[in-house]
């Protein structure tokens, strides 16, 4: 019913308005009125969470650099999670971030911070093979693979941040696990655009990407986590090993859409792509640590690609590598509630351009309340740079902030 | 201070800052494991009077199964609910505890048949809610005991109602199984890898035992001196020699 004297407009927000109180009223209304995190008829529970996040950031800059606009405050995540289980044969999610919105609306997308996170559903009917279907984390990199939730950092290594590659992408996985859990086979048919595939249409190839992981632990099943915060009691390693394919060469007088390429323009090629990575992992005792490594293969379509770096095919063979590869070692000491951790990578963003760029990283975390509740300091140093594909204005960074998680 | 010399004094102040974490509680070493032919074991009962000893056990996926000592399988249930947690034997009754619909199943030890079913809602995370039951004969409670974030101790009466609850003590992350022995309630933390005795008016923690393997999910006394732990991670059941003899 429309009140006296207001607009449709009017009546409709309120409606909404209360709606969303209703909603809160009724999400708080159990027993001795404790958050109602959970919800469910016995068959169906769908579970409501989220997290907030906000850091300082200040940048050291390079002589004679004068802009300041990475000093800054920033919200980094403003997250709502609904997860959801149908008896045993269907998990589903849907995740988003409000503050990653503003920033996708202007075209940019930072692969770490895209907005929609996951949107999937997996039908687990099917005796020991789930099925995934939607918007989610491609099985493609350990470290894609570990919920930021769980790293003393503010941002994952350049490597695997989803610069190179893509994070996510619409598409279906199909996933098996035996040996008790021990392994764990990944396979992959997706977009290929990564996380500009929420736009909605395919390049003008209309090609899919195509993936596949495995994962290999022992003694046990090995969680994807980067730290060690139970102090295993014996040691356990974890190895994988993935590769991904697609051939988005370009019908005539067609071009990628834009921003595909991404910040090094090697994310999507007019050409063909293939990529190879491995990685290993380690915990024991509090003390645990993660390598892992990624090699990129292009052959772009046209001769004249950029990425040649105007050398001839004799040269270049028809194609430029790519790639890198990151360490990092993590001490959790549940006396103090802390987390300390230092990380060295390496990147070559083109092989047939002079330079590799080399940082070195380190993070301090303290848990009021586990990861729930933490403060995060991280430090970078640009060791080297390869300037003549990513030059920086800056030589050293720190971000300090609070994670909070409710949950 | 030149750049190439700050990565080394932060790694150089990072390893000052490790100190060693030193533990107060009294450590036991296993000495049996045996591999437990059920899917993610996630507690376990002893079955009175077995010799040797059976057990009760349950699975996260939904099902109960006898099994021996060594982890041979006698018999197992069909898919009777979707992720079991924690079991009781009370007066002949087998009660099973599901953590993601927060029910309480009382099933016929001889079948495996469902005889009775009661909601005890509670709105913790999914993976936060009852992980333990256990009852105790001192204050006549049934205790419903969620894992973690906060681990509180509901009291039910005998009729099944809630009475009280109790915070357990903050200083424990998690809790994954409960039992009675010896005139108290015993506690195991999953991610503090302990078993602790509790007073069983307070449920104060009294004596703290460290049980050193991968993800602890089940433990039972059988009163001879053996206190058996059940890994979910490993499938593995552990016989540990209790109580310990102390080295002084």
């Amino acid at each position: 019913m429309i009140a006296s004297g207001s607009t449709p407009s009017h009546s409709l927000r309120n409606v909404q308005i209360r709606s969303i109180l209703l909603f809160v009223l009724a999400s708080c209304s159990w027993h001795s009125l404790k958050a109602q995190l959970t919800l469910g008829d016995g068959d169906h529970v769908l579970e409501i969470t989220g997290r907030i996040s906000t850091y300082y950031n200040h940048r050291f800059l390079k002589d004679g650099e004068e802009n300041r606009r990475k000093d800054r405050f920033r919200l980094r995540d403003a997250q709502l999670q609904l997860e959801g289980r149908y008896r045993n044969s269907i998990n589903y999610e849907l995740q988003f971030d409000v503050a990653d919105f503003s920033q996708s609306a202007t075209g940019l997308v930072d692969p770490e911070n895209v907005g929609l996170m996951d949107a999937y559903v997996t039908f687990k009917s099917i005796p020991h093979l789930h099925v995934t279907v939607g918007y989610t984390k491609l099985p493609y990199g350990r470290s894609s693979q570990v919920p930021f939730i769980y790293s003393p950092y503010w941002q994952r290594a350049e490597l695997v941040r989803g610069d190179l590659f893509s994070r996510r992408d619409v598409g279906v996985m199909l996933s098996s696990s035996f040996w008790r859990q021990k392994a764990t086979v990944y396979a992959g048919i997706y977009t290929g655009l990564g996380e500009l595939s929420l736009r909605g249409d395919n390049d003008p190839s209309g090609q899919p990407e195509y993936l596949g992981r495995v994962e290999v632990a022992w003694p046990s099943r090995y969680r994807h986590r980067d730290i060690d915060d139970r102090l295993t009691p014996v040691p356990m390693f974890a190895l994988g090993a993935n590769a991904r394919y697609t051939d988005k060469s370009q019908p005539a007088g067609q071009l990628l859409p834009a921003f595909a390429p991404g910040e090094y323009g090697i994310k999507v090629i007019d050409g063909k792509r293939s990529a190879f990575g491995a990685d290993a992992s380690m915990q024991y005792k509090g003390f645990s640590a993660q390598v892992e490594g990624h090699m990129l293969r292009l052959e772009p379509r046209n001769a004249n690609s950029a990425l040649f770096r105007g050398r001839s095919a004799d040269e270049t063979g028809g194609y430029v590598l790519a790639g890198g590869f990151y360490g990092q070692l993590n001490w959790f000491t549940k006396k103090y509630n802390s987390i300390l951790s230092a990380r060295y990578e390496e990147l070559n963003l083109n092989d047939l351009a002079p330079g590799i760029q080399r940082r070195f990283g380190a993070a301090y975390a303290y848990q009021f309340r586990g990861f729930d509740c933490m403060l995060k300091l991280q430090y970078w140093q640009v060791l080297e740079e390869e300037v003549s594909v990513d030059p920086l204005r800056w030589s050293e960074q720190v971000r300090i902030g609070i994670q909070y998680l409710f949950k | 201070m030149s750049l190439s010399l700050r990565p080394a004094l932060v790694v150089l102040g990072l390893v000052c800052c490790a100190t060693v974490n030193a533990q107060s509680v009294l450590k036991l070493k296993h000495s049996a494991s045996m591999s437990v032919a059920v899917q993610e074991p996630s507690d376990l009962v002893l079955i009175p009077g077995s010799v040797p000893p059976r057990f009760l056990v349950v699975s996260d996926n939904g099902y109960v199964a006898e099994i021996l000592v060594d982890g041979t399988l006698v018999r197992r249930s069909e898919e009777l609910a979707f992720d079991l947690e924690g079991a009781l034997l009370h007066n002949g009754d087998l009660m099973v505890v599901d953590e993601r619909t927060c029910r309480v199943l009382w099933l016929d030890t001889a079948t495996f048949q469902v005889n009775k079913r009661l909601s005890f809602p509670y709105g913790g995370g999914r993976n936060k809610g009852y992980e333990a039951m256990v009852w105790n004969p001192v204050k006549q409670r049934f205790l419903l005991i969620t894992e973690r974030d906060p681990v509180l101790i509901v009291e039910l009466d005998t009729a099944f109602r809630v009475v009280n609850e109790v915070d357990f003590d903050r200083t424990v992350r998690d809790i994954s199984s409960a039992t009675w022995h010896d005139g108290h309630p015993w506690l195991l933390s999953d991610m503090d890898m302990q078993v602790m005795k509790c007073d069983p008016l307070t449920y104060k923690v009294l004596e703290r035992y460290a049980v050193p393997i991968i993800n602890p999910e089940g433990f039972a006394f059988d009163g001879n001196g053996n206190l058996y732990v059940l890994s979910d991670d490993r499938q593995r059941l552990y016989t540990f020699p209790f109580p310990p003899q102390r080295a002084d």
